[in-house]
């Protein structure tokens, strides 16, 4: 799901910003993010209803766990603020996933909940950004 | 009355486990078990696949060393397509290795056991994780993380993406490697060296005013197997087997991997689904041996490298065996020398950038078996197939694993050393999580399952009456 989101953005050719995807966070994205403004995370979500889409703000808060499989988006901020003294903004957005089963492609409600993503990401990266709500 | 203390969930491992200490009488402690307590099966829900989709399932055991689960797989496709690798395609896979065990070491070293190295055994849990080490030591950390970052980077580079890549394939890889991406992994190593000699400071700086403890952490005899090249030298993406005795001295030379059934058999104890490896011709459970980076140094002959092979003169500091555990965290940092001067001979190979890269891709013979030293130790590729390709049994024989006889051993020793029932510290409690993570344990590869971290030590009596448990939350 935040790999669509994320190459849709970058198909989108938004300026000022860098698209990264991954399969999983890791600890070197703790130094990688240092220096920039805002880390936005993208990610499919289990426990909300299939396209439905929630934006949340991001503390920088990092867990005992924090070493290897488990690094959540706080996490990092976390690491990177510990590190380096201070860290980027943070938003995370969460799309509802609707199949997770092995298969090629997303399914139509969970695309276009995609697309949606993708394109307020950009008019929010271009005309709105600092503004509390992201996604209307 | 016999009690039992419980540590559970060992934390910063990968996987899920316990220890149980178990008391006699006296309120002594009469064993110490290691447990793991993960199951999920991928030898069996790998039956009925076919064969060049193993690499790509059987990586998504670990999302710590796919890239080891990879390689060692396509290497028993490689045996099934009965082709030769071409050359150029042998240089790229051990070239993604050597990312592989850079990160993998970096990782274990400086955010795994670092907090109870700068930190100490006796901190608080609050403070003696990875969030202490970065406030504590920022230096530590942040030199660890970039050291992981460019083997991670190398990985990516290599074979286009740093988790579950699909590059190596039955026969070859499916990408050369360009010039500039060449360039761009050289201009990285030297500040991968300057991080690995830093940390070499720490370690030596540790074991020069640590040194009872040092020696005394984890030492038993035991067997040591793993990977030589033909000259004996240290190997860790191809060779044969070498096998040496607790005294150093070689039982079994230049053993071709496909007849590792032939010396090492695995043994079940109903209290922990990791199986416990043992030498055959020594039996259960006195064949018991070791793997991964203390291993590989104790078996070698020398390493190849000029900078590595200084660096294991050191290490031995004229032994021919170091039994002490503890030595395993010195060892990989010699591991990760010789993998970044291994990587720069690879990519200074005029043929490295060859696009002669594929061979052979029909299956001609029904059995598969790929070996490599993934960076906790040697991990075996078993497969059958029939006719068509198709998968009829798997067997994986993970470095954990080859670690389990040990691992009980080293727990049961610091048990009987640092715990005292009568007032249980939480220090001591430590000390058998340390020598756990010695071995760098992915239990996630051993039974194949799903990767957390805690850990639990119950103390039982000897009736089977829980009287004591200890544990934390991973996160």
């Amino acid at each position: 799901m935040g790999w669509f989101v994320i190459e849709r953005l970058r198909d989108l050719r938004v300026w000022g910003i860098e698209c990264v995807t991954a399969h999983q966070l890791e600890i070197e994205f703790a130094d990688a993010v240092q220096g920039y403004d805002w880390v936005i995370f993208v990610d499919a979500a289990v426990d909300t209803q299939p396209g439905q889409v929630t934006v949340r703000e991001l503390a920088p808060n990092v867990g005992l766990h924090a070493v290897s499989h488990f690094l959540t988006p706080e996490d990092v901020l976390g690491m990177c603020l510990a590190m380096h003294g201070k860290a980027p903004k943070g938003i995370l957005i969460s799309i509802g996933g609707a199949d997770f089963d092995f298969g090629e492609g997303l399914t139509e409600v969970t695309q276009q909940a995609g697309e949606k993503v993708a394109l307020a990401l950009r008019n929010w990266l271009q005309h709105g950004k600092g503004r509390k709500s992201l996604i209307g | 009355m016999d009690k039992t203390i419980l540590v559970n969930p060992v934390t910063r491992i990968e996987g899920h486990a316990k220890i149980t200490v178990h008391l006699d009488d006296n309120q002594e402690v009469a064993d110490a078990r290691f447990h793991v307590v993960e199951f999920r099966g991928f030898e069996k829900f790998c039956e009925g696949r076919f064969f060049v989709e193993m690499p790509q399932i059987t990586s998504r055991v670990c999302g710590i060393c796919p890239v080891s689960h990879l390689l060692a797989s396509v290497k028993a496709c490689d045996m099934i397509v009965g082709g030769q690798v071409p050359r150029t395609a042998h240089m790229l896979r051990e070239l993604m290795h050597m990312g592989q065990i850079i990160q993998s070491h970096a990782l274990s070293f400086f955010h795994l056991s670092a907090p109870d190295l700068l930190l100490g055994y006796d901190a608080s849990p609050a403070v003696r994780n990875i969030v202490g080490l970065i406030q504590e030591k920022p230096d530590v950390a942040v030199k660890g993380v970039r050291l992981r970052k460019i083997g991670q980077e190398i990985i990516k580079i290599v074979g286009g993406r740093k988790i579950h890549a699909d590059f190596p394939v039955p026969g070859g890889v499916n990408k050369a490697l360009a010039p500039n991406e060449r360039d761009q992994i050289l201009a990285m190593l030297p500040e991968a060296m300057d991080h690995v000699k830093f940390a070499l400071g720490l370690i030596e700086e540790y074991h020069r005013t640590h040194q009872e403890e040092v020696e005394f952490f984890g030492k038993f005899p035991s067997y040591y197997v793993g990977l030589v090249k033909s000259d004996g030298a240290l190997e860790l993406y191809d060779g044969k087997l070498r096998f040496v005795d607790p005294n150093g001295a070689v039982i079994h030379d230049q053993v071709p991997t496909n007849k590792y059934l032939d010396y090492i058999g695995e043994a079940v104890e109903p209290w922990s689904y990791m199986k416990f490896p043992f030498l055959l011709e020594k039996g259960y459970p006195d064949g018991m041996y070791r793997v991964g980076p203390l291993a590989r140094l104790n078996l070698c002959e020398r390493v190849s490298t000029p900078q590595a092979n200084q660096m294991l003169q050191q290490w031995r500091g004229g032994k021919r065996i170091q039994e002490s555990s503890f030595y395993y965290h010195w060892a990989r940092l010699v591991e990760i020398t010789y993998a970044i001067e291994r990587a720069q001979q690879l990519l200074e190979d005029p043929e490295i950038t060859s696009t002669d890269i594929v061979g052979s891709y029909t299956p001609v013979n029904e059995e598969g078996i790929g070996v490599i030293e993934a960076p906790r130790g040697t991990l075996i590729h078993h497969y059958w197939v029939d006719r068509n390709g198709r998968v009829k049994k798997v067997n994986l024989i993970v470095s954990t694993g080859h670690n389990n006889l040990a691992m009980n051993a080293g727990v049961k020793q610091i048990a009987r050393k640092y715990v005292n029932t009568r007032d249980l510290k939480e220090g001591m409690l430590n000390r058998l999580e340390a020598l756990i993570r010695c071995y760098d344990p992915c239990l996630s590869c051993a039974t194949h399952a799903i990767g957390k971290m805690p850990i639990v030590v119950d103390v039982y009596d000897r009736a089977g009456k829980l009287i004591k448990r200890l544990e934390r939350s991973s996160g």
